[in-house]
């Protein structure tokens, strides 16, 4: 009976190690170890030995019994492990081909400068304004110290709505400027006061590749006590580099604005050339950029602030132009054309 | 504008020869903008003298001709088709590297060394208009025989080409009316460049009468002058300007006429000062000229002005009459009826500077933009009426020297200018500028520039001049500017401003546009950014009233004049432009509606909106991102709601309200009707769903805060209920009816909605799972039974069949 069990285990063995399918080695488990197995088989005669022999035949039949299912376990791994080995080999893709991406879409370009504008003023102290894009005379006009006659109110800037007009605020219009919201927060919040404007504007002029009826400018107002000049170039430096993600510099020279005196317009340092020459600064070395000055008395008077007691800076510049910059676009159309084959550029 | 550098060296008395772009740049960072500086050298850099040596014919070309051409260092040749060449004529030579004007027109072209039918060509021989000296006749090439200059001469000796032209961004200038002539621009040259200023100074050969004839001016309107001087001059030939006149006149971009319309452009250019001459004996009557200052009789007959345009003058057109008769829009244009004429002899000439405001506000009349009105809009300096009468005359002398002054100056100076001092505390102008100047640095700069200052340590007082206080200079804010200009804007250090003393308030409603941006694009919809305004025959095809839109009263189109009240046009188009792309197309905007709501300033709205536009049904997409909105920002009280009503942009049987917890409408989801879709040449067949919702209402609502519940670690059983029902019956009501059921439902899931074969025409057949789970204890087989038994007891009593029961 001895002799049956070791031949077992050797058989056993034998095609255990021969086995080439998970399948293959479920069949010799049952074919030896199972419940009708050979092993069980022979075991069914032990009730016929004596006592010691049936411990002895006990133990072996188990120990066979053991060794038997090690090595089902040894080669059941290694048969998995070839299967996965083979897969590897079997599963080879070109990983150069074009990624499968995630459905997303974009944030139209004029929105992600102005929330970047946007961020880097709030991070500056200044807090977001705004008002309406329909303005009356007084705000768009009068209390920026605009003269009743000035050039720059004459019909072929500025849309005028139908409607009458009111004694207070004159006739209605579409802001030309963001300047008004300027008056309205100053009215609304008092002195000291630093905000930033960001917003849709309206001139009534032809469209050509760089000029548009509507357009965004973004608009600075900082009032307060001694503030100068140096805090306005500061401001506008910081701004910009942060922007531009590149040390600017500026450069300031005379301007003409009939609501900030004395009136500066600031040039910024060339992000493309480094000061070197080249044709978008014109070899200047700058760009001309921002409108900007000392906000008038007259401006302040009108927005209930004492002109004695408070002075400040204000800037404006075009958003869509700055834009127009930083990607290096020749034309404002198509900027406005909503194309998805230009959105989904960005 | 344009001017002259050696004009402007008249004033100045050290000599200065400037490098063009030195100057631009000391002007720009000084003073104002200048467009560019050509100097005249460079114009006419690579162009000589050439003598032509011999003549042949082309070979290949019966009109050309091959010219051996001395030009001096060289023998060239050169292939040229001028008609009138000949051996031994002096010639512009135009060398390679140099520029022209081929045939004077166009851009300027850089010459390069060439072959022209098979023959070398080493330039070319210049016509007179190819270089701008003067007007050319056919094929006629330039002649300069007459000059008797060696070959290789530059054309700038020959014709002393040396001058700067200096061209001024007129905005730049708009506050400065005494920058928009020759001694102005000097005076601030001199500032700038630290040189002296010399002013003008009237011809001590000129002798004006003491008395003799004058004209008889009448101020009717005083209001409307400043000024007004005149002066009769006799013994005049119109003829053309000399060469010296007309050359000025050239380099300033001003048409020569004649001699005496040339003088008063001159001396406008010169001084700043436009004027004009009236033919004597068109506005006289019996040899004495009585003339009237004031407003138009807007009854007067429509006149002629000097272009050759018939207005009719108003009410408010300020002009000067003879015998009611209007002569002249004042500032701004003389009429046909009283001008000079080639057979005048005798001329009235007039020097006044005006109220810009009553000038102005005529000229919207008009529109009549002239060089005189240009400068007149700005306030011309009253004192500069003598000197520019001065100048007239020594410039005329040119052409007529036997020209007889009839009498003395007539001035008439009602509203002369303030003469008025302002003071400064150095304090507040170091404090603007923040640099450290003193009392006596500002005062020496404004000084420079003809202010008369004084100044102790702490306060400078000064004087504007008058050309400098005409609007320009009137506050203290004003000279800070000066001296700030002058110091150089550019000195002024980079500084960060003092920290905030005042907290500001938060902008919140931009942090969440921006915030839902993010999001909108990230789940795959692309931000369209619309114009504010559209025509009206779009607003109809989009089925919107008019009755309720702001309109434009001087819109650039029709397509341009009413302002939108409403996303979906703008939205609708972006859908056309975009036609060609794979669909689906996506879009969302974030921006402004305007509606009239009966007050002086309309309601101004942000609105969001949403647009898709898929072969399939698309309508619970666009819900989806809806709710998935008012979920991510926590307004739970929010509902949708089938809407009751629909309008006719609207598809009848797919539309939900957007409702808060107080019933105000937020907005609407809704499917776009085909009938607009074609209206809009969309697409009738396209599904488009359009959403949008009132940003500022929304932001109002009170957001829930979330309340996170805990995780049950009992056991949840689920079953699932089948059941047929009238077709009308809405989901909403199917799924109150089980929620009401019981509490211990966690889940409703309907996950088969099903109509046709098998169903009775009206009916339908849902299928839901339901999940039951307790947070306190396991459940048990009664809990089962009694939920699915209420459940079914629901739905039958509003209509259901419970399938399977």
């Amino acid at each position: 009976m001895q002799n049956q069990i070791i031949s077992i285990q050797e058989d056993c063995l034998k095609q255990i190690s021969k086995a080439k399918s998970q399948e293959e080695l479920l069949n010799i488990e049952k074919q030896f170890i199972g419940k009708k197995g050979q092993l069980a088989d022979i075991l069914k005669n032990i009730i016929n030995l004596d006592a010691k022999d049936k411990q002895t035949v006990g133990k072996q039949a188990n120990l066979t019994k053991n060794t038997i299912q090690q090595a089902l376990i040894k080669q059941k791994n290694q048969l998995e492990n070839q299967d996965l080995a083979d897969r590897l080999a079997q599963e080879q893709i070109d990983v150069t081909l074009p990624a499968s991406l995630p459905q997303t879409a974009t944030i139209n370009p004029l929105r992600q400068l102005q929330k970047q504008a946007e961020e880097i003023f709030e991070s500056l102290g200044f807090a977001i304004a705004d008002g309406p894009h329909i303005e009356s005379e007084l705000y768009n006009f009068d209390s920026l110290n605009f003269k009743k006659h000035h050039p720059a109110r004459d019909f072929q800037d500025t849309f005028f709505i139908e409607k009458t007009e009111d004694q207070k605020h004159g006739q209605l219009l579409l802001r030309t400027h963001t300047s008004p919201v300027q008056i309205r927060s100053m009215l609304k919040h008092g002195a000291p006061i630093r905000i930033v404007i960001p917003g849709r504007v309206f001139r009534n002029e032809e469209q050509d590749a760089t000029h548009d009826h509507t357009f965004y400018q973004i608009e600075g107002l900082l009032v307060d006590k001694n503030i100068s000049i140096a805090h306005l170039r500061g401001t506008l430096e910081e701004f910009l580099s942060q922007l531009f993600q590149k040390q600017i510099t500026s450069r300031l020279r005379p301007g003409y604005f009939p609501f900030t005196e004395p009136s500066l317009e600031l040039d910024m340092s060339c992000v493309f050339c480094d000061q070197q020459g080249c044709k978008i600064c014109k070899d200047t070395g700058f760009i001309e950029l921002i409108g900007c000055g000392m906000v008038h008395p007259n401006v302040l008077t009108a927005s209930n602030l004492d002109p004695q007691k408070y002075q400040g800076f204000a800037f404006g510049a075009g958003l869509d132009r700055i834009l127009m910059l930083k990607m290096g676009m020749q034309s404002i159309r198509d900027i406005r054309k909503n194309d998805l084959r230009f959105l989904k550029q960005l | 504008m344009y001017a002259s550098f050696n004009w402007i060296k008249k004033y100045i008395k050290t000599n200065l020869e400037p490098h063009p772009q030195e100057l631009m740049q000391t002007l720009t960072l000084h003073s104002f903008e200048v467009e560019g500086i050509q100097s005249e050298q460079a114009i006419y850099e690579n162009i000589v003298i050439g003598q032509i040596f011999s003549l042949q014919k082309h070979p290949d070309a019966d009109s050309l001709k091959l010219c051996q051409v001395d030009i001096g260092s060289d023998m060239v040749q050169i292939v040229c088709g001028g008609s009138n060449l000949e051996k031994n004529m002096l010639v512009a030579i135009a060398l390679p590297g140099a520029k022209v004007r081929w045939h004077g027109e166009g851009d300027l072209v850089t010459l390069q060394e060439t072959k022209i039918r098979g023959e070398k060509s080493f330039g070319m021989i210049c016509a007179a208009n190819e270089i701008a000296l003067g007007h050319s006749q056919g094929k006629e090439i330039l002649d300069l025989s007459y000059t008797k200059t060696q070959p290789g001469t530059s054309i700038t000796e020959v014709f002393e080409k040396k001058d700067l032209i200096v061209d001024i961004d007129n905005k730049s200038i708009t506050n400065r009316p005494d920058l928009w002539s020759h001694q102005g621009l000097a005076r601030e040259i001199a500032a700038v460049t630290k040189t002296k200023f010399e002013p003008f100074q009237a011809c001590k050969k000129i002798k004006i009468p003491k008395t003799g004839e004058t004209a008889n001016i009448t101020l009717k309107n005083p209001e409307i002058i400043r000024r007004f001087c005149s002066i009769i001059i006799d013994n005049l030939e119109v003829k053309p300007s000399p060469p010296v006149i007309q050359e000025k006149l050239n380099k300033c971009n001003i048409k020569s006429v004649n001699n005496i319309v040339d003088a008063t452009h001159i001396v406008m250019l010169e001084l700043g000062m436009p004027m004009h001459a009236y033919d004597f004996d068109s506005i006289s009557k019996d040899k004495q000229a009585d003339l009237t200052i004031q407003f138009a009789d807007p009854k007067s007959a429509p006149v002629t002005t000097l272009e050759n345009k018939t207005i009719q003058l108003k009410a408010n057109d300020p002009v000067i009459c003879a015998d009611k008769t209007p002569l002249l829009l004042l500032g701004t244009m003389g009429f046909a009826n009283s001008s000079v004429h080639d057979k005048s002899t005798k001329i009235l000439l007039e020097a006044a500077s005006f109220d810009q405001n009553i000038l102005r506000k005529s000229n919207k009349n008009h529109n009549i933009r002239s060089e005189s009105f240009q400068r007149h809009e700005k306030t011309v300096d009253p004192e500069l009426a003598t000197d520019a009468i001065y100048l007239f005359i020594e410039t005329l002398q040119l052409s007529c020297p036997n020209l007889k002054i009839c009498g003395p100056i007539q001035d008439s100076y009602p509203n002369p200018y303030p003469n008025k001092k302002i003071a400064l505390e150095l304090n507040k102008l170091n404090s603007y500028l923040g640099v450290e100047l003193s009392t006596k640095q500002a005062a020496e700069i404004l000084d420079s520039i003809g202010f008369e200052s004084t100044y102790n340590k702490t306060t400078l007082s000064t004087t504007p001049p008058s050309f400098r206080s005409t609007g320009d200079i009137s506050i203290p804010e004003d000279l800070i500017e000066e001296i700030g200009r002058l110091y150089g804007y550019y000195n002024i250090p980079s500084q960060l401003p003092p920290p905030i003393t005042k907290k500001q308030y938060e902008n919140k409603s931009r942090k969440f546009e921006h915030s839902l941006r993010e999001y909108l694009a990230n789940i795959g919809l692309y931000e369209a950014v619309n114009y504010s305004f559209y025509g009206p025959e779009t607003a109809q095809a989009c089925d919107l009233s008019l009755s309720n839109h702001i309109v434009l009263s001087n819109g650039l189109s029709k397509e341009a004049s009413h302002m939108r009240t409403s996303l979906l046009p703008g939205m609708l188009e972006n859908l056309k432009a975009n036609h060609q792309q794979t669909k689906p197309l996506q879009f969302f905007e974030i921006g402004r509606t305007y509606t009239e709501i009966g007050n002086f300033f309309p309601a101004e709205e942000l609105k969001l909106a949403i647009i898709l536009e898929s072969e399939a049904e698309n309508f619970f997409q666009l819900k989806g991102i809806v709710q998935s909105i008012l979920d991510k920002y926590n307004y739970k009280s929010i509902k949708l709601q089938a809407s009751k009503q629909s309008s006719q942009n609207q598809h009848p049987h797919k539309i939900l309200d957007i409702i808060s917890s107080d019933k105000k409408l937020l907005g609407q989801i809704f499917g776009v009707s085909p009938v607009t879709l074609k209206n809009m040449d969309l697409n009738p067949n396209a599904f488009v769903s359009y959403a949008h919702i009132n940003l500022g209402h929304l932001e109002h609502l009170p957001c829930n805060n979330i309340k996170l519940k805990a995780i049950s670690k009992f056991p949840e059983i689920s079953f699932d209920v089948s059941v047929v029902i009238d077709q009308k019956t809405s989901y909403q009501d199917i799924y109150q009816q089980i929620h009401k059921s019981s509490d211990l439902i966690t889940n409703i899931n309907l996950f088969d909605n099903y109509t046709g074969p098998n169903i009775q025409e009206d009916q339908k057949a849902l299928a839901f799972k339901i999940t039951l789970q307790s947070l306190d204890r396991t459940l048990e087989d009664s809990d089962l039974h009694n939920a699915q038994t209420q459940i079914f007891a629901n739905l039958e009593k509003i209509g259901g069949t419970i399938r399977g029961k």
